[in-house]
């Protein structure tokens, strides 16, 4: 059993260490609930999981990863549950090397292929983003937009570091076409 | 520059520009970059789209201040409670 002194440390440890990170960790929950209300409720329910279970947190150890990993879980259990089932990506579904190839077969300046992307507006580029299935976006967020390594995104998602690359990689994939389909929409270049 | 080389450096470029590499096994991939016109023009492509995907989906979102103090006094709440 705990002492009344050890969770007054305790406070004074969430207070100076996790309460710091609010603001970053609202970007995440944005980016994961999409919508700023939906991002606040998830922030709240976080920090109060994080707040009941940082006796359980090893200090010393990646704080970020594990409200990401709260985060990433109360998302799923409560929010995910609203919207409908996740669909999968085929592993052939999309081909490999697929926005590279189609940027090299339009009518652009030699090496300007990233540009066309570089000059989407910032909503497509997140609109195309959050068009991939919930699995396969959480692994492209947590690598590519928040930074973390392999062992910390399969720590994050509790699944085997095996699992965070297949996803990965499927995920970039399906992200590529649906870069491509947002280009061919604006007429950036010619399909 | 041959094909089978190309072919295998294209595999591994993911896990090549994720830092996931092992050195020596780097190493061999950067070798091959610094040969290898078409495979170079991959890597960077796909390390500009990286760049471009964390710039244009990871701004900072600014928290509202009422937002935050909602939080904060939830958090608190737990604290009295758990005192109580």
């Amino acid at each position: 059993m705990r002492t009344e002194a050890s969770r007054e440390e305790l406070d004074r440890r969430f207070e100076l260490e996790a309460i710091p990170l609010l603001e970053e960790m609202y970007g995440a929950a944005v980016r994961l609930t999409r919508n700023p209300a939906d991002a606040q409720d998830l922030l709240q329910e976080t920090f109060l999981r994080a707040y009941r279970g940082f006796a359980g947190f090893e200090e010393g150890t990646n704080l970020k990863a594990w409200l990401y990993r709260i985060l990433t879980n109360t998302y799923i259990n409560i929010y995910r549950k609203r919207q409908r089932e996740p669909k999968t990506i085929s592993d052939d579904e999309v081909e490999e090397w697929y926005l590279y190839s189609k940027l090299r077969e339009s009518d652009l300046e030699p090496s300007a292929e990233a540009e066309v992307i570089e000059r989407l507006p910032d909503e497509d580029v997140q609109a195309a983003l959050a068009s991939l299935p919930d699995v396969f976006r959480m692994a492209v967020i947590l690598a590519d937009v928040e930074g973390f390594s392999y062992k910390e995104i399969a720590a994050i998602l509790d699944v085997p570091i095996g699992t965070v690359m297949s996803r990965l990689h499927r995920g970039r994939k399906a992200l590529e076409r649906a870069l491509w389909d947002i280009v061919r929409e604006r007429g950036v270049v010619r399909d | 520059m041959s094909g089978t080389e190309c072919q295998e450096v294209l595999r591994e470029l993911e896990v090549y520009l994720d830092g996931e590499m092992p050195a020596d096994e780097a190493a061999r991939v950067e070798g091959h970059l610094a040969e290898c016109s078409p495979c170079f023009q991959r890597q960077e492509f796909v390390s500009n789209l990286r760049r471009i995907v964390r710039e244009k989906c990871g701004r900072a979102e600014r928290l509202p201040d009422a937002a935050r103090d909602r939080i904060r006094r939830a958090v608190a709440k737990e604290t009295s409670t758990e005192l109580e």
